[in-house]
């Protein structure tokens, strides 16, 4: 049978989501412009964690599902650009919980995704550069590193 | 995206709150017709196949655990959630035999309220009554799931002399204006210890271990053979995954749910343990080393002469893909046809298909050749070149070697001396092997 | 790397403290870390809080309804759910209709009972089928007197946890803010009260918001 669980699935993601997740983080599947719901892309927030540099920032995420989640895992997507060394210039995430041959597992939920990425904001992986200018700043100028990072976090304020 | 919106409005109306430990972590729905992997993590029958890869290993979806055959169905894990949650399992049912027919393609259908383990003359019974199933699919595919039901009852019905399937029936009507909820109490409170046996020693199951085949033990009923491999005392059947990690989960529900009794048999068994822990240790290690080598396949793809029946499992033991010789049912007309592995052609293996075949020791199996344009593409695909020449490096497979004398001479050569000195009977064997295996 | 391979693989993965960062303080479904599995809680306890869910049951639930009836039940009871009433509306005259029906036939053969029941039989499952809500609502009404009105849980999530309330789901918002602002000692001025994301008007009520029991409402402080 080859038939796609993925939309059964990000239902039930959606429904547990709506009912416990931890606070700051904003996840839903995004609404078309003829009002009907796309599970298959999800727009959500990371706020930075409390207490590191990326604090007070609220950071847009997008969640590209295929059907074939939760076999593959989703792509992640900051905004072009986005300042960390793990992630691409196109804004794609580098995890590896998010590596279809590495970490991702179908049991990890978009929550866990979530927090992952949260996790990863603040503590940046060496060993898998995804972009030049972060991860060069990373390793050679902290203090310049630190300036951008509370500078990125200023540009995305909570929506209130 | 129609059916998604008819199953939320269904899962709305259902009134049973699932518990975790319950719902399968891929479709995190409740777990239906439920398999338990070698690593003790459970997920439901579909979403297991779906995570299966048809190329190479398969991982756990928890824990990535590698693992080469798809297990059978839990049957004692099945009755006990039907029992548990009669109205949501229901539901699942018809949700999961909607998408069935719609693909043709059916996962096995268990007796839900025979209480033994499912022995072979029920096997061929419930295939049966599948049949008559299958014929309903083709009319009646485009109505209502209700409707279905409603059709497929009375042959389910008169198959089974009457049982109490009419009843469970009647539970999804009810579900839809809402049980109180002492009722659904009740229906938790219907477990009870004759559910949740060990196959072997008939009492309460604790560590509880599902073999490959599914049947359910105790961690401590399971007699671990020194030489061969584990084999399941019911059925017979091999389990090839290495000795099987508890279910933990399940063991968490039984804990819970019969603590009194659970204490009581953890009691008699630690001290049992006691006495014999020295010897069991050594035997379970024993096993787990040795099945390392003979029961995972995972290097499969660095062995050049290994065939790939890509997509292709085994009905028998549940071998996915099939490696090695394939063997293919001429007379089951099933979409997803019958087919064995070498190891289970040899055995005669009487089962049933994995998806509902009609197949009977009657039909003629052919073998299988497996397509060389593919093998080559697969050795690109996977980068085999290196692999082959990084095994020769290591130098410690002497198969391995032997296996690729054209591409590199050198180490040929080394090895052709090297088997001058052992017997000479067993360089012929691999050299013959060779010339099979590139003439196919 | 945020390295969940590394977690044991015999533990439930669906717990999700392990992934919780540490120094975010969240009251999780599972709000008691001692029992070494408490989401089991729910099979042992199955009778308990069907509604409420058993995993949150030491939250505190707090009932609108109770401290608004002593005083102002006529003013701010706003009549019931207009898609309801419809519904129910719908349903009522197509029973009744059958009832009738049948009434009218049993009169004139009593050998055609039989059949009338298979017809009514018949949409009743039908409209089980198509729709279930409406059913079940309808089936409230009738074990309940006719002015009950719809009523859900909401949460309401702040940094430091989780609070639940029972409103009505047609019942505006602002109600429920002032009565929170009241019960953390804040001003309600200083409060954002956001749904998925997006900010919550006074006005806006639950239903409006298609919101479902134990839906969470985030609550943030602003910046002074």
């Amino acid at each position: 049978m080859s038939g796609g669980i993925a939309r059964g699935r990000l239902a039930e993601e959606r429904k547990s989501w709506r009912k416990n997740h931890p606070h700051g983080f904003v996840a839903k599947p995004e609404t078309l412009p003829d009002g009907s719901v796309n599970l298959m892309v999800w727009h959500c927030t990371i706020p930075g964690k409390a207490g590191t540099d990326w604090e007070g920032g609220f950071f847009p995420l997008t969640l590209h599902f295929s059907e074939d989640y939760p076999s593959k895992p989703p792509k992640c997507k900051f905004p072009q650009g986005f300042f960390h060394p793990n992630v691409y210039p196109s804004g794609t995430v580098c995890l590896s919980i998010l590596n279809e041959d590495n970490g991702w597992r179908p049991a990890i939920t978009v929550k866990q995704i979530l927090v992952g990425i949260q996790d990863l904001l603040d503590q940046p992986n060496p060993a898998d550069p995804a972009q030049t200018e972060g991860y060069h700043l990373f390793i050679q100028d902290a203090a310049e590193y630190k300036r951008r990072v509370r500078q990125q976090a200023k540009q995305y304020p909570a929506l209130l | 995206m129609e059916d998604q919106t008819v199953l939320t409005v269904k899962s709305n109306a259902e009134p049973e709150k699932i518990s975790h430990s319950f719902r399968c972590c891929i479709c995190l729905d409740l777990l239906y017709k439920p398999i338990v992997l070698s690593c003790g993590h459970i997920s439901c029958f579909w979403c297991v196949h779906r995570s299966m890869n048809g190329l190479r290993e398969s991982h756990c979806p928890i824990c990535r655990r590698p693992y080469n055959h798809f297990p059978s169905i839990c049957v004692m894990l099945h009755r006990l959630l039907l029992k548990m949650y009669p109205i949501a399992y229901k539901m699942r049912e018809i949700e999961i035999l909607e998408d069935e027919r719609r693909y043709d393609f059916f996962s096995p259908q268990l007796d839900n309220h025979a209480c033994g383990p499912l022995v072979d003359n029920e096997c061929h019974h419930l295939n049966d009554s599948m049949q008559f199933s299958g014929i309903f699919c083709g009319s009646s595919s485009k109505t209502g799931s209700h409707e279905n039901m409603e059709q497929l009852q009375p042959v389910s019905v008169a198959m089974k002399n009457g049982t109490s399937e009419q009843s469970s029936i009647e539970g999804i009507t009810v579900a839809g204006k809402k049980l109180p909820p002492n009722e659904l109490n009740d229906n938790c409170k219907q477990i009870s210890i004759v559910d949740v046996l060990c196959t072997a020693c008939k009492q309460l199951l604790i560590r509880p271990v599902v073999l490959n085949c599914g049947h359910v033990y105790c961690e401590t009923c399971i007699i671990t053979p020194t030489v061969q491999q584990l084999k399941c005392e019911v059925c017979q059947c091999l389990n090839p995954n290495g000795f099987p990690k508890v279910c933990l989960e399940l063991d968490q529900f039984l804990e819970e749910q019969f603590s009194k009794e659970y204490a009581l048999r953890r009691d008699v068994i630690l001290n049992h343990e006691f006495a014999t822990m020295c010897s069991m240790g050594a035997g379970k290690s024993g096993f787990i080393s040795s099945s390392g080598a003979k029961g995972e396949h995972s290097s499969w793809l660095a062995d050049a002469h290994s065939k790939v029946h890509v997509g292709v499992g085994c009905d028998s033991c549940g071998m996915y893909p099939i490696f090695g010789d394939g063997y293919r049912c001429k007379d089951c007309k099933e979409a997803s046809g019958f087919d064995l592995c070498r190891d289970c052609y040899i055995t005669r293996s009487k089962l049933p298909g994995r998806f509902n075949q009609q197949h009977t020791p009657e039909h003629r199996l052919e073998l299988v050749e497996s397509s060389i344009f593919f093998d080559m593409m697969m050795r690109y695909v996977t980068g085999q070149r290196e692999d082959r020449s990084a095994a020769v490096v290591r130098a410690d497979d002497v198969f391995e070697e032997n296996g690729s004398p054209a591409t590199l001479p050198d180490n040929a050569q080394e090895s052709a001396s090297g088997a001058l000195t052992t017997p000479t009977t067993n360089s012929d064997n691999l050299t013959d092997q060779n010339n099979t295996d590139s003439a196919s | 790397m945020a390295d969940l391979t590394e977690v044991d693989d015999l533990e439930p993965l669906f717990d999700y403290r392990r992934v919780q960062p540490h120094n975010l303080v969240f009251l999780d479904d599972d709000d008691t870390p001692p029992i070494p599995c408490p989401k089991r809680t729910k099979v042992l306890n199955p009778a308990v809080g069907k509604k409420v869910g058993v995993d949150i049951k030491e939250l505190e639930v707090v009932d609108c309804e109770e401290e608004e009836e002593e005083e102002e039940e006529e003013d701010w009871l706003p009549p019931p759910p207009k898609v309801m009433v419809q519904k129910q509306l719908v349903e009522d005259s197509a029973i009744k209709e059958l009832r009738l029906k049948k009434q009218e036939l049993v009169s004139f053969a009593k050998s055609a009972d039989d059949v009338i029941r298979a017809v009514e039989e018949s949409v009743k499952r039908k409209l089980d089928s198509s729709m279930p809500a409406a059913l079940e609502a309808e089936s409230e009404k009738v074990s309940k007197p006719a002015v009950e009105r719809a009523k859900i849980v909401v949460s309401i999530q702040d940094k430091g946890g989780l609070k639940q309330f029972r409103v009505y789901a047609d019942d505006k918002f602002e109600r429920l803010f002032e009565m929170y602002a009241d019960k953390v000692n804040l001003d309600q001025e200083n409060l954002v009260f956001c749904f998925d994301g997006d900010k919550i008007g006074p006005e806006a009520t639950p239903a409006s918001l298609e919101m479902e029991d134990n839906d969470i409402i985030e609550v943030h402080t602003k910046k002074t």
